[in-house]
């Protein structure tokens, strides 16, 4: 390297190093502002993954944005049927996120395959814009780690994506939904390959669906105590059989009650009617109680080893009903080397020793 | 000898008693022994998604049926079953909820509870989603129906206030109540003979 070409480097050196500067004054606290890389989270895959790849791996738009994010495959000996289970579609509903991840961390597939995206809109799960001091809570795993699990926003951080519409147009079906709604996945499926980011999460979330051949989508998250969604699986109407097959087993087995719901013809964008009426797949929704989207001052791990269980359970209980109504080969079996009841105790401690 | 008599007698007497209490016992506690025919036609009066669970059942008890969802009254007319099945439950928020008007679910059962009547078919309700599908709109439906008819099965947790037991009762009703929801199919088998 001459002289001059030295001085060159220099030169440009400051001039990053000064707006890198100016950047950071500009923006103050630097999580604020728009990355242009997905953020990444603790899961420690365990035997069950056989592969981890990324959602943009689907949809090559969605690569070094803040919406692309892990694809935990996990491929079971005995080849079968596919089911793609989503946490994190709602980063402010953690069970089901937690659940994804423990999932991941100790699931096992004896046949078939299980996809499973714990976090679906990674940019929700980014940071929480709304209450500073719930970014996150911890659980202890056996070996007296820390465990972080992210809580972060129901949408897709607004710095990540351009500007709200004035009203958001679903443009599958032309109905029309309040601005912030364009930035929530569960109401932009099936998405657009060149539409928002959030679009573009829902659409390659598709892609991989049709490319994988996905026969059975489970989509997990919570809602409010008292709401009406509260304990209640969600299917789409051809899927109602399998959802209340499932319901029933894990009432007998597991001795706790969800209701069975359906998906109304008005429920444009969500996932359980998209993906059930848009592919061949049957498409489920469930939802836990969590006290923390009713009150705020609730702690988000209340009852997480039982919202937990619940959402494992039930993802079992449909993979259980969906694999019997096969005549042929297409079985989808996931188990975990424990009993998914002993993951219950008070705040996820249980759940934390099940952590790897 | 002839005081062995006395007991001898006695113990027949309490034999015999045992026994008549236990018969009795027995028919108080076994509305079972009435039985049903297939095939059954379910319908659902509420449209919650109840009359799909009684589906599932139906089939895991190996019982013929159709479920009815055209809302035309000769779709039951043209294809009158041996066992009616009208299953009760309506959202009253949510999901469903605003799809329903509660006067014509009461008519439109209304309608088929006559015709099963006129042509001597039994009617069995059922109510199979327990505490989480009552409410306003759930319970006129259950006021309205249940006393119509001739057996009712429900899911346990649905009848925290007795309003089951107490309709039942009220109007010489057969009422069979299970904890969880799948331990009525095998009853159901017993009460079709499967
Ligand atoms: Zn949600």
């Amino acid at each position: 390297m001459n002289f001059e070409a030295h001085n060159k480097l220099r030169i440009f050196s400051v001039l990053v190093l000064s707006l890198a500067l100016l950047s950071f004054v500009a923006f103050g606290d630097t999580t604020l502002a728009k990355i242009d890389y997905p953020s990444s989270t603790d899961v420690r895959p365990g035997y069950g993954v056989t592969d981890v790849s990324w959602l943009s791996g689907y949809h090559s738009s969605l690569k070094d944005t803040p919406g692309d994010t892990r694809v935990y495959v996990m491929e079971g000996k005995d080849t079968g049927g596919s089911a793609l289970i989503l946490g994190g579609t709602h980063a402010n509903e953690p069970a089901a996120h937690s659940a994804a991840v423990t999932l991941v961390e100790r699931g096992i597939v004896p046949s078939g395959t299980v996809y499973v995206v714990p976090f679906a809109n990674n940019s929700g799960a980014r940071y929480n814009r709304e209450e500073e001091d719930v970014q996150y809570f911890t659980l202890e795993n056996r070996s007296g780690e820390t465990r972080k699990i992210p809580v972060g926003i129901r949408y897709t951080q607004p710095e990540d994506q351009e500007p709200d519409p004035n009203m958001f147009i679903h443009p599958q079906s032309e109905y029309f939904y309040p601005p912030a709604q364009s930035r929530n996945l569960n109401r932009v499926h099936p998405g657009l390959p060149d539409g928002n980011l959030t679009q573009k999460i829902s659409y390659a979330l598709f892609q991989l669906v049709k490319e994988e051949e996905i026969d059975v989508v489970v989509d997990m998250h919570e809602a409010a105590p008292w709401s009406y969604l509260s304990r209640s699986l969600i299917c789409n109407p051809k899927s109602t059989a399998i959802g209340s097959l499932a319901l029933l087993n894990i009432e007998a087995e597991y001795g706790f009650s969800f209701r069975l719901e359906q998906s109304q013809e008005s429920s444009h964008g969500l996932s359980h009617r998209e993906f059930g009426d848009r592919t061949s797949a049957e498409a489920f929704l469930i939802e836990t109680a969590n006290a923390y989207q009713g009150d705020t001052d609730a702690s988000p791990k209340k009852d997480l080893g039982e919202r937990v269980f619940h959402q494992l359970a039930i993802i079992e209980g449909i993979l259980n009903a969906y694999s019997n109504s096969q005549s042929g080969g297409s079985v989808v079996k996931l188990e975990f080397p424990f009993d998914l009841s002993t993951i219950v105790g008070e705040d996820g401690a249980k759940l934390g020793e099940k952590l790897r | 000898m002839r005081k062995m008599v006395p007991i001898v007698v006695l113990s027949i007497l309490l034999t015999v008693s045992i026994f008549i209490i236990a018969v009795a016992e027995d028919e108080a506690t076994q509305p079972e022994e009435v039985s049903f025919q297939e095939p059954v036609t379910i319908v659902s009066l509420g449209q919650s998604p109840g009359a799909v669970i009684a589906k599932v059942l139906f089939q895991q008890a190996g019982i013929e049926f159709t479920y009815m969802e055209a809302r035309e009254i000769s779709a039951f007319t043209e294809n009158l079953p041996n066992t009616f099945v009208p299953v009760l439950g309506a959202s009253n928020k949510g999901l469903g909820a605003a799809g329903i008007k509660i006067e014509e679910e009461i008519t439109w059962g209304k309608e088929l509870f006559d015709v099963a009547k006129e042509n001597t078919i039994p009617i069995m309700v059922m109510h199979v989603e327990g505490e989480a599908r009552r409410g306003d709109i759930s319970d006129q439906l259950i006021n309205h129906f249940v006393p119509e008819a001739d057996f009712v099965i429900i899911k346990e947790s649905a009848d925290k206030d007795n309003i089951f037991t107490n309709l039942c009762s009220e109007n010489d009703i057969p009422l069979v109540s299970k904890e969880k929801g799948l331990d009525i199919a095998p009853e159901l088998k017993e009460l079709f003979n499967k």
